[in-house]
């Protein structure tokens, strides 16, 4: 059998392969390496900054933003389901537990203005930049 | 991520696997699956073949605000005889869709009363 030469790209695969075949092509498994919780978001349009993360499963009330000294501090706690007496996992790949993510600035913001909503597991910051952070006009004279 | 030869007109397309969680409770399976940012009108579930195929898309947001992207996400599961394919519920809150399949009732537990 003649197999086409692979270079290291799927390494990780080939190494699955040799201990467990099966598992190679499974969704579940290709999911798990890129696993990650938190994904964060940052845009920039001319006067504001945008900031969105991704919270799935989180209730307005776990999440917190903070601002200090140009760093934007964002913790959720998303909760485990408790399991009633006849109920069991079949399956978990969801993360639960409390999550940190502290961004840093690009911009000096107005605190007074700044404005999030919670909505569909989708948190948006808007963080209108200070005065002097704006873009300006300079008129030539 | 594998290239293609769309056209750059197309917008881009971000391919997703949800992650999911699955309970079983006494009557049926609860399954839970992660998809952020969408909206009930652009999530589709169905039940073909005894297999449930969840798809969904929401908005990406990274990049530039006229190069706007899209996240796929898809996800296909094999049902097992037990589950009643008929009295399926699906509701979306919080960017967590949930699935209730209900078990057959052949397969439900039952009490047998000692006379």
């Amino acid at each position: 059998m003649v197999v086409r030469f692979q270079p290291l790209a799927n390494i990780f695969d080939e190494i699955d392969s040799i201990f467990n075949p099966q598992a190679v092509s499974y969704p579940a498994i290709q999911w798990m390496n890129r696993r990650r919780f938190a994904d964060i978001s940052v845009k920039e349009s001319g006067e504001q900054v945008h900031v969105y993360a991704e919270l799935p499963g989180v209730a307005k009330e776990d999440v917190a933003v903070n601002i200090n000294d140009g760093t934007l501090v964002i913790s959720a706690d998303r909760k485990q389901p408790e399991l009633k007496e006849n109920e069991q996992w079949i399956r978990n790949e969801v993360s639960y537990g409390k999550i940190e993510r502290t961004i840093q600035l690009p911009y000096s913001v107005d605190l007074e203005k700044v404005t999030a909503t919670h909505e569909q597991g989708i948190l948006h910051i808007v963080l209108p930049k200070h005065e002097n952070a704006k873009p300006k006009q300079i008129s030539i004279r | 991520m594998t290239m293609t030869n769309e056209p750059l007109e197309k917008r881009p397309v971000h391919s997703m696997i949800p992650a999911v969680d699955i309970v079983e409770t006494a009557n049926s399976y609860i399954v839970k699956l992660d998809i952020p940012g969408s909206v009930k009108e652009k999530i589709k579930a169905s039940i073909e073949n005894s297999t449930l195929v969840i798809s969904a898309e929401a908005l990406e947001y990274t990049g530039v605000e006229k190069s706007e992207s899209v996240k796929q996400y898809r996800r296909e599961f094999l049902l097992a005889k037990d589950i009643e394919v008929n009295t399926v519920d699906a509701q979306y809150d919080l960017g967590v869709l949930t699935v209730v399949l209900n078990k057959k009732q052949q397969f439900l537990p039952k009490q047998i009363s000692i006379n």
